[in-house]
């Protein structure tokens, strides 16, 4: 082969244009952030460069629907020629960065208020506008007026404008796909969005006020009312439990320490409705210019119970300026943020055990949820979150005055009826355990604290009956013995309560898996697998799987029909209504068949006592 | 439908719905995937909240997915079979309803069947596994991911039940099928590096475990990473490149220390062999034990029975008695379907042979 020769990459600039325009945004909307982000950088030049007394930097926006002209106008530095040329029309370079980085020496606060950084936004017009027309003038001495138009293709025009003032004015010929950008309340929920918060005042023509805020919350005069009233607005949410305000954090990086510079504030809303990442949300800003809302990686993953905001010059947004890149400093923000919720939470738990408690107790799911994973959290919620009981909500403390030192739970909602009616008839309250960590929790907690004795009562209620003697008992087990029914005599409370059927913890499993595989319901191969393991599975007394009638001796009924002759007509249908309801109040292993076969029993034994 | 298809699908419709509850139901995997190698009990407890999520929700199709996801950390990162094998019956029975006969994730949950009886006892169930894997094979279409798991498990089986010619058949084929993939090519390679050990091909384990590594640590597989490294440690040491080995040993230390989840047996028989051939027994056997402590009470049977094996063999090298260690062992090994191989191996070391 010959030597090898140095060429050079081709562009077609409209593809690129459309690719970048199209494709790099995920919304229309961005178009007018990037522009007023260019008018805002602008006037801040202005300020450093322009020495100016008395300049009040402002930008204003119309729109004219007949025309279908969007146009965003400021007051800022204008472009120079050289300028238009080498910086407007030079996708990639951008005179802010450069800005930046010239006036970080100079003029840091300045500096730290420019927000471009990629020379791609501008690029976002064509986003909306089949068409660009800018006019601008240049604070530079001797400068004229020009008129640069461009339709996103690989052409540009320049040519002498009018324009007396320095300054700025975009004009974009909206196309009918962005055609929400003609209609004023959705342009001012737009500007709203993004801008609220950049401290230049923002007007649509012909307003005397300005449509942004300018102030963030946490800078306001009266700033527990501004972030109760932005926590209102944006996040439609009223009376958090909390409010942490967020500051600057030195954080501890082993070999030295760096201050992250930290605005804004977290919050805890009154109660969580579901845990999955139901919340564990910030919104996002960087130089008060509005970047993203929902972002769920900055809040420590246990804090699934706080939303907030945050403005943080150190985050570094990606090209389009919607999400937040993971790299770099990312990591010392999360830290950041992390040790000041922790300090947050941690003052409110030491100063206001009653805010604390109400934090802990609205958010449950989630907190148990971490508290199993985390020792030191755990230590801190133990005694105060509180569970789902037969007696409503109770923390730990709480209920085992009532039940000496013993946590009664079921982990399954189904058939937790039973259980809990036992529970309740000995006096003893039942914890619902069906959220995935609670077991985890209590499990936890009898660790921690010892001396406390935890009882499954799902499979196990057994526990809670007590054995009698059975022979005065004999003739209504023969009854039911000769209806192939188990049947065992024991006391329990509620003494209303004849009988209870009870099967043991897989009961329903064993019985659904045994049904399947005598169907042929699973593929050959695998059903050999799974009736080895079902064989194999913990299944004291085969009869057990088929449930335990259990006759209640404390009840009257029992104790009557005990002393009723065998003969006596109606004693078999009501043996038959109490065997029958219990089956259908223990709910389990029932198939459809056997719910229809249990009530063509009961109904036939009504009928016999009926007749009678 | 894909299963990544129809994740797509529903989030999109949620989205388009404003049912924020439902869009979320992907997020709590997308958690946990990051911390299967280095948080497998957190990755475990967000992927139980995603099937919490589901279940309030009665999504029956994201409750089965996450159970898999389940199944999957509790198979390879904690990894407790126990867990896994009741999980993956479950499962079973669950799918043969109707509503999932559609579900693209079906044919995962059985192999997380068979994979929980692979691991827990390979010999014992060795003829339902092959027959299962067959069934498998004719459920799998070849545009599907489960075609690579599929025969990532053929090998493993073979690797288990230490039919090397079979192993060798199917790892080629493996390594053949996954080489545009990132995942599962980096498996292929833990497979051929486990297959040279076994042939003593110890050039051959080197290179395999030199491009393991490079492929392991392009695609972030911190578990199989270390088993590259221990690998090549072994291999450096066995041929005479002892150096070499001693700074590979080194990193190892340190990467251990960095994994959340249970290093794989592979690790431990490379790291524990590393020292044998150094002569290093203490330090085998105390390799040997730290994989025991994972082993106890976890159901990866066979696994625990060869494990203890090995310590029992090096308190021989070592001179030291079998005693209750022998006990130990005996009564695991009962637990296997046919326990006869081992017992004889037990009764050679009690008669010092």
């Amino acid at each position: 082969m010959e030597e090898s020769k140095r060429q050079q990459f081709q562009i077609h600039l409209p593809g690129l244009l459309k690719v970048l325009a199209e494709n790099l945004y995920s919304s229309k909307k961005v178009a007018v952030r990037e522009l007023l982000q260019n008018s805002h950088d602008s006037c801040v030049r202005r300020s450093a460069e322009g020495n100016e007394r008395g300049y009040r930097p402002r930008v204003e926006v119309s729109v004219d629907p007949e025309r279908r002209v969007l146009t965003i106008s400021d007051n800022g530095s204008g472009l120079s020629t050289e300028e238009v040329t080498e910086y407007l029309s030079t996708i990639g370079r951008s005179y802010t960065r450069e800005l930046g980085e010239k006036l970080s020496v100079l003029s840091p606060d300045e500096a730290s208020q420019l927000i471009g950084q990629f020379g791609l936004g501008f690029l976002s017009a064509f986003l909306v506008a089949s068409e660009v027309t800018l006019t601008t003038k240049s604070m530079k001495e001797g400068s004229q007026a020009l008129r640069w138009r461009s339709t996103g293709d690989v052409h540009y025009d320049i040519a002498p404008g009018e324009r007396d003032a320095i300054g700025t004015t975009v004009e974009l010929k909206v196309k009918p796909s962005a055609s929400f950008m003609l209609n004023s309340e959705l342009l001012v929920e737009t500007i709203q969005q993004y801008a609220d918060f950049l401290p230049i005042p923002i007007y649509m023509a012909g307003d005397n006020m300005p449509i942004n805020l300018m102030t963030p919350p946490w800078d306001a005069i009266d700033r527990q009312t501004a972030m109760l009233d932005y926590i209102g607005r944006v996040f439609k949410m009223s009376e958090p439990l909390a409010i942490i305000q967020l500051h600057d954090q030195t954080i501890d990086l082993g070999h030295d320490e760096i201050t992250i510079p930290l605005q804004g504030f977290l919050f805890v809303p009154s109660h969580s409705v579901a845990s999955v990442h139901e919340y564990g949300d910030l919104a996002v800003y960087i130089r008060r210019m509005f970047i993203c809302e929902h972002q769920r990686d900055l809040l420590p993953p246990w804090a699934r119970f706080v939303r907030g905001v945050i403005d943080c010059p150190y985050l570094q947004p990606t090209a389009s300026r919607e999400e937040i890149h993971q790299e770099d400093m990312f990591g010392s923000v999360q830290q950041a943020l992390e040790q000041q919720l922790v300090a947050g939470l941690r003052n409110i738990a030491e100063t206001e055990p009653t805010v604390w408690k109400r934090i802990v107790q609205g958010h449950s799911d989630v907190i148990t949820g971490w508290a199993v994973r985390d020792n030191e959290f755990f230590a801190q919620v133990a005694d105060i979150v509180t569970f789902r009981t037969s007696r409503g909500l109770l923390s730990l403390p709480e209920y085992l005055k009532l039940t000496n030192g013993t946590v009664y739970y079921v982990t399954r909602e189904l058939g937790s009826l039973q259980e809990q009616l036992l529970g309740e008839g000995r006096g003893v309250p039942v914890v619902d355990a069906s959220w995935f960590s609670v077991t985890a929790f209590l499990q936890k907690y009898a660790d921690f604290k010892q001396d406390i004795q935890l009882v499954q009562l799902d499979g196990e209620s057994k526990q809670l009956l007590r054995p009698v003697d059975a022979d005065p008992y004999l003739a209504l087990m023969d009854f039911y013995r000769k209806l192939g029914i188990r049947v065992r005599v024991v006391t329990f409370k509620p003494e209303e309560v004849p009988a209870l059927v009870i099967y043991p913890k897989d009961a329903e499993f064993i019985t659904e898996s045994r049904n399947a595989l005598d169907q042929g319901m699973l593929p050959g191969p695998l059903a050999g697998l799974v009736s080895d393991y079902i064989d194999k599975m913990k299944t004291s007394d085969e009869d057990d799987i088929r449930g335990t009638l259990y006759l209640n001796a404390s009840c009257a009924l029992i104790k009557q029909l005990a002393e009723t002759p065998p003969a006596e007509a109606t004693r078999d249908s009501v043996l038959t209504l109490i065997y029958q309801v219990a089956r259908l109040f223990a709910g389990r292993t029932l198939t459809p068949t056997d719910v229809k076969a249990a009530f063509g029993e009961t109904i036939k034994a009504l009928e016999a006592l009926a007749s009678k | 439908m894909s299963l990544w298809n129809w994740i797509y699908q529903f989030i999109g419709r949620a989205e388009a719905a404003g049912d924020t509850l439902r869009a979320d139901l992907f997020r709590p995997f997308q958690d946990a995937l990051e911390l299967f190698e280095t948080d497998p009990d957190q990755a475990f407890g967000l992927l139980a909240e995603g099937r919490q999520a589901a279940q309030q929700l009665r999504e029956a199709w994201w409750i089965l997915f996450y159970e898999h996801w389940q199944m999957q950390v509790l198979l390879f990162y904690k990894p407790d079979l126990k867990a896994a094998l009741d999980m993956s019956v479950r499962c079973a029975v669950e799918t043969r309803k109707e509503t999932y006969a559609q579900f693209p994730q079906r044919v995962c949950l059985h192999e997380d069947l068979i994979n929980a009886y692979m691991g827990s006892d390979p010999a014992g169930y060795a003829d339902q596994i092959v027959q299962a894997l067959d069934y498998i094979q004719a459920e799998v279409t070849p545009d599907v991911d489960c075609r690579f798991c599929l025969q990532g498990m053929r090998v493993e089986f073979a690797l288990l039940m230490r039919r090397l010619d079979e192993a060798e058949r199917e790892t080629a084929i493996y390594t053949a099928m996954t080489q545009r993939t990132g995942h599962y090519l980096t498996a292929a390679h833990t497979s051929q590096c486990s297959l040279s050990y076994l042939r003593q091909q110890w050039d051959s384990l080197l290179g395999w475990a030199q491009a393991g590594e490079a492929l392991a640590r392009r695609h972030d597989k911190p578990q199989w990473l270390l088993e590259f490294l221990a690998w090549q440690a072994f291999a450096l040491q066995k041929t005479g490149q002892s150096e070499a080995a001693q700074r590979i040993f080194r990193s190892i230390m340190l990467q251990e220390k960095r994994l959340g989840a249970v290093p794989t047996e592979s690790y431990f028989t490379a790291l524990s062999t590393y020292h044998e051939i150094s002569g290093e027994y203490s330090e085998a056997m105390e390799v040997r034990r730290r994989q025991l402590a994972t082993l106890v009470g976890k159901g990866k049977t066979q696994t625990e029975v060869e494990c203890r094996l090995h310590i029992l063999r090096l308190l021989q090298q070592m001179g030291l008695p079998l005693g209750e260690e022998m006990t130990a062992a005996r009564d695991i090994a009962a637990q296997l379907v046919d326990p006869s191989r081992y017992l004889a191996e037990f009764d050679q070391l009690s008669r010092g042979v």
